[in-house]
């Protein structure tokens, strides 16, 4: 089935780019929507160049800072919201309240705050991502079943144990449903926060900034190109992540 | 009554908490004034720019983006998702294209997509349908997998033909799902919307707030971030409405 699945995208991918291609070649579209040839061209200098390292090692800097300190906050929190109904209690309005409002308006008042720097960019990234992995754990954990609770205290098991060997476990399936969300999110705002603001500086967002500033579009499609590759290289980590850690659960994504 | 209003406060205690905090640090000033306004104030400018005109332009500019782009992928992402649970041949033909196509960051074509449309309401509106055309279609697609193989069975054993089964036993069954994927793709739309009307714009609220805190008055951002919140508290719950309105059995 996957295998097929694999067959059947690449084969979709290859039609449009020749499709694309074929257009460029006869000039039924404008010029500016360059050609995968072109593309391609423009990465691969980008690659030789070794200037793309330093845009992407900027940008995936900011994008994994914030990811893991959204692990590290969202599920701890999550959990704890979860399970001790007063935590949960005191926490919900405020949540509920913050939630709809879209982070990224917040990117003015942090960029006043903190200043055009990374801190600023890392803040609206665990700000936006933070949420989905909050809400799927503290969720994950109240629909738990009560029953294996109970049996864990049954035997014996301390509040702490309790914690790390039954909810934890036991809600990560919910867990990785939230990450996987935050995770797009990550990259969203990673190029959101470079590319609103001052064009200086590295990263993926910057390089289209200034490509679009200088109308190379071949350069921005080579740009948004790398982000593509590093969204779907970052989204399949986690699946194997999750499909390593979660080998008990049939429900696979 | 007294009763009821202290419960109130207690349900809502982290609110006051952070509204309390919040009025401390800016009235004991360790932040300037300018950087760290009090709510009060923030209030004050919030109600400013309520009953300004160009507040309501631009809200209509953007609600005009975000309500067509999200109809559109409505539109476009319910049918899709109902055809793919039927029609084995198209599913293995968009399955793919939908799993490539999901963790990529979409918003990242927006500048190319001002290059071909410009910077007009139809970039916007294309990314918005865009983005939302996957929850919308994904939710759609596995809803309408899991309805009961027991009812089609039943609709088709007293007679129904292919057209009376889509309309009175399909798509009843999968509107649940088809909401759930359209209340993840509401709040997309906006934040979409607002992301790209800060990014390039001359019209919107997402361009108002760029515009706002250009003049590095922080109770001015603050009140239209509060404004912006607000819009998308009630896109939200007007969409609650409606599916309480079309799902009245659940």
């Amino acid at each position: 089935m996957d295998k097929k699945f694999q067959k059947i995208a690449a084969i979709e991918i290859i039609v449009v780019m020749l499709l694309w291609e074929g257009l460029a070649y006869f000039q039924l579209i404008p010029t500016y929507l360059s050609s995968p040839t072109i593309i391609l061209a423009a990465m691969w200098d980008l690659i030789k160049s070794g200037e793309i390292i330093s845009h992407m090692g900027a940008s995936l800097y900011r994008s994994m800072f914030g990811f893991v300190v959204v692990i590290i906050i969202g599920v701890g929190l999550g959990i704890l919201a979860g399970y001790y109904k007063k935590i949960g209690n005191f926490f919900d309005p405020i949540i509920n309240a913050i939630n709809p409002i879209p982070k990224i308006a917040l990117l003015p008042i942090l960029m006043v705050w903190f200043g055009m720097t990374d801190t600023t960019r890392i803040l609206i990234i665990f700000l936006t991502a933070f949420f989905p992995t909050f809400v799927a754990t503290r969720d994950g954990v109240r629909s738990m079943k009560q029953v294996h609770l109970w049996a864990a205290e049954n035997m014996g098991a301390s509040q702490l144990q309790l914690l790390y060997k039954v909810v934890f476990p036991g809600t990560l399936p919910k867990i990785f449903d939230g990450l996987r969300v935050s995770l797009g999110l990550t990259f969203v705002m990673m190029f959101s926060s470079e590319i609103i603001g001052a064009s200086n500086g590295a990263g993926l967002g910057f390089l289209i900034l200034n490509a679009d500033l200088v109308g190379r579009t071949d350069i921005m499609f080579a740009a948004v190109a790398f982000i593509a590759v590093l969204g779907f290289i970052f989204d399949r980590i986690l699946l194997k992540v999750r499909s390593k850690l979660l080998w008990w659960d049939l429900n696979q994504a | 009554m007294l009763k009821k209003v202290v419960d109130k406060v207690v349900k809502y205690q982290s609110i006051l908490v952070f509204f309390l905090l919040w009025e401390i640090i800016a009235f004991v000033g360790v932040l300037p004034e300018r950087l760290f306004p009090s709510l009060f104030s923030v209030f004050g400018v919030l109600l400013e720019i309520v009953v300004s005109a160009i507040f309501w332009d631009n809200l209509s500019i953007t609600m005009y983006r975000v309500i067509v782009g999200f109809l559109i992928a409505a539109a476009l992402g319910v049918p899709l998702g109902l055809m793919m649970s039927r029609y084995n041949f198209l599913n293995t033909l968009v399955q793919p294209m939908l799993s490539i196509g999901y963790p990529i960051p979409r918003v990242a074509l927006y500048p190319i997509l001002v290059f071909i449309l410009g910077i007009g309401s139809g970039s916007k509106i294309l990314l918005i349908t865009l983005e939302c055309l996957f929850p919308i279609v994904i939710s759609t697609y596995y809803g309408a997998m899991r309805v009961n193989h027991l009812f089609i069975w039943a609709s088709q054993n007293m007679g129904a033909n292919d057209r009376k089964m889509f309309w009175k036993v399909l798509l009843p069954a999968t509107t649940p799902a088809i909401f759930t994927g359209l209340r993840m793709a509401i709040p997309l739309a906006l934040i979409i919307a607002v992301l790209t009307e800060m990014i390039s714009s001359t019209e919107g609220i997402g361009y108002q707030l760029v515009y706002l805190s250009s003049s590095l008055v922080q109770e001015n951002v603050l009140a239209m971030v509060l404004l912006i919140g607000i819009v998308g508290y009630i896109l939200s719950s007007s969409l609650d409405f409606i599916q309480n309105k079309f799902i009245f059995w659940k």
